[in-house]
């Protein structure tokens, strides 16, 4: 027995390298995949631009904050995707019992179902999101300095474990009723349409929720306050704008916690 | 030394009666509107270092659930479970190391992958050393005939050559106790056969406790030294496979398709135990009346297209047993 860390690093490009060969039997559904990714996140900013034709500011947002802010989530949103999407149709692993196999194994759980289907297109995700995000960047005219570099990738990494904790959250669904599939979609899709907009456009309620209940506002928003150098905490304490990693380990340890409530409560399948 | 011990042990799935919907079906989560399914009930035994123990039922009679608990995949409502002095469910990590687990119904091997890439990758799973992993493959590649599968994708295999490969992928680590769910299911005669005597081997050779769940009755009849029959849950019998025949093996059965419908049907020392169309379905025993003798008896009263006679199966053997137990 070696180095945990060793032990599971191994054992993760293992797994992920042997899903990836698997999958490069269907090299057409990679590529197809590859294209679909880049031309959605095409279309997105395409809407954007014409959006802003019409109106110059929104809330006082102009074009390049807003684009910085989606790139924010979106770049956060690709992470997630890289690591967590297996816990995406996390039911159709429950109802179909594939857990059983997994549970049989030496390995957590988590850890080994997070490895076994990492899907590759998912990085044209990532490297459109850093090209919108380096546009963005270099639009909204924000200077690079080492610091602002580093709070922007603790950023990302929180943003993408806060996504991550509802991916995870939907999986605990699914382990508790066999079914995830609407949860998955109501949790991440809204959490990214939120990540994309200031949230000064919602009421309070909705403002009060994507902050303490579902912290969307963590994974773009308060950040954003700080690298756009803007001041629009809408009565929240401003050191939000540092509270992306407090959130996110919060958020995560909840999730988790339920999670291996979860995993006592697993059903297997009939037969 | 006892390597297994359950006691009380039970299982209960609450199924939701969920209702359609999103919303509603979030609200299900809730509710109290389900049934109780009580798919284990109050199993008791001890297993031995080494023994060879064959747990059969018919379909639906709670051997997939306890196999399952013994694994640690599923949780008991409740009673206890000790292998090695270990909690299945709570030491996880530390037991599935020193077990093995086969389920027939579903491989564990990499799909899509050769053969081989899934012994590699359970070769670091399991942090099987290299020189283990080198024997281990050397002697059941030889035992099970390996060589020419192990470069094929597992989805090209035939149930039965997956079955070979499964095996050899549970033992890979040496496990001490090796679980088989319906290792049997679906294979032909000599497949099934193959897999028997190389349980046998591991069993005898290797000093792995095996227990293996079945409803084919054949599978148990020459391996294994111990049976557990499991029905709704219960355990029903508990002893030898040569004790069992003793007392309940005797019966033998003459499925019959009569030429015409017939409103009542009797005949001296045959139970009519079932009856679907013209179809019907005779239990005998042995002791007291001949196969031909029966035959002669039907024909001289019936008419009749076609006839087969058939070993007892686990459900005849398993309504006999009740049977006993109500006139003891
Ligand atoms: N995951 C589950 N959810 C609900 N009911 C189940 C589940 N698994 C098994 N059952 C029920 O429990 C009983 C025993 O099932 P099982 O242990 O699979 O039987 P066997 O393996 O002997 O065929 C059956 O009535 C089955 O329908
Ligand atoms: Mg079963």
């Amino acid at each position: 027995m070696c180095n945990p860390i060793v032990r599971y690093s191994k054992l993760y490009l293992l797994l992920a390298g042997a899903y990836v060969r698997s999958r490069l039997q269907y090299r057409l559904s990679f590529g197809f995949m590859c294209a679909a990714v880049i031309a959605g996140e095409a279309c997105l900013i395409g809407l954007l631009g014409v959006l802003f034709t019409k109106f110059r500011t929104v809330n006082g947002w102009t074009l390049p904050d807003i684009m910085f802010l989606y790139s924010l989530g979106s770049l956060a949103f690709a992470l997630m995707k890289i690591v967590g999407n297996q816990l995406d149709d996390f039911d159709r692993y429950v109802v179909r019992g594939d857990l059983d196999a997994v549970l049989i194994k030496p390995v957590p759980p988590l850890f080994y179902v997070l490895a076994s289907r990492v899907e590759l297109h998912h990085a044209s995700r990532m490297l459109t999101s850093i090209v919108i995000f380096c546009a963005a960047f270099y639009m909204a005219r924000i200077r690079l300095t080492i610091g602002r570099g580093l709070f922007t990738i603790i950023t990302v990494v929180s943003g993408s474990l806060i996504m991550f904790a509802f991916m995870l959250l939907s999986a605990t669904v699914a382990l508790l009723t066999g079914k995830s599939g609407k949860i998955t979609d109501i949790l991440i899709t809204a959490s990214k349409e939120a990540a994309a907009f200031p949230i000064s456009i919602y009421p309070l309620a909705v403002r009060l929720l994507l902050t303490f209940i579902l912290p969307v506002a963590f994974v773009t928003y308060y950040p954003a306050m700080h690298l756009l150098g803007k001041d629009q905490f809408l009565g929240m304490p401003a050191y939000f704008q540092f509270g992306a990693p407090v959130a996110a380990v919060a958020l995560l340890l909840c999730c988790y916690a339920l999670w291996r409530i979860g995993m006592r409560h697993y059903y297997s399948t009939g037969s | 030394m006892s390597i297994i011990k359950v006691e009380h042990l039970c299982k209960q799935f609450k199924v939701r009666e969920r209702p359609a919907g999103f919303w509603r079906g979030l609200g299900g989560l809730f509710s109290r509107t389900h049934h109780i399914i009580q798919a284990v009930d109050d199993v008791n035994f001890t297993l031995q270092r080494g023994d060879m123990v064959g747990y059969i039922g018919a379909n639906g009679a709670g051997k997939s659930t306890t196999i399952k608990m013994l694994t640690g995949i599923l949780v008991p409502t409740s009673g206890k479970i000790d292998v090695m002095g270990l909690t299945p469910y709570q030491h996880r990590r530390q037991y599935t190391r020193r077990i093995g687990v086969v389920f027939g119904q579903r491989t564990q091997l990499w799909w899509d992958l050769p053969v081989m890439d899934s012994f590699e990758l359970l070769k670091h799973i399991y942090e099987i050393p290299e020189r283990t992993y080198k024997q281990n493959l050397a002697f059941f590649s030889e035992l099970l005939q390996l060589d020419c599968l192990t470069s094929m994708p597992v989805r090209t295999l035939s149930l039965g050559e997956r079955m070979r490969c499964d095996l050899t992928a549970a033992l890979l680590h040496n496990p001490e106790i090796l679980y088989l769910d319906e290792p049997t299911i679906g294979l032909d005669v000599v497949a099934k056969e193959q897999v028997r005597q190389f349980l046998q081997r591991v069993n005898a050779e290797r000093q792995v406790t095996v227990i293996l769940t079945t409803h084919d009755l054949n599978d148990v009849e020459k391996i294994c030294q111990r049976l557990l029959i499991i029905d709704t849950g219960r355990i029903i019998y508990d002893g030898g496979i040569d004790a069992l025949k003793q007392r309940y093996g005797r019966t033998r059965m003459l499925i019959v398709d009569l030429a015409r419908a017939y409103s009542k049907i009797q005949i001296e020392n045959v139970d009519v135990i079932r009856r679907e169309g013209n179809r019907i379905w005779l239990a005998f025993d042995r002791d007291t009346i001949s196969a031909s003798e029966v035959i002669t008896r039907v024909t001289a009263h019936y008419e009749i297209q076609d006839l087969t006679i058939s070993e007892p199966e686990i459900e005849e053997i398993v309504r006999k047993i009740y049977q006993s137990g109500m006139t003891d």
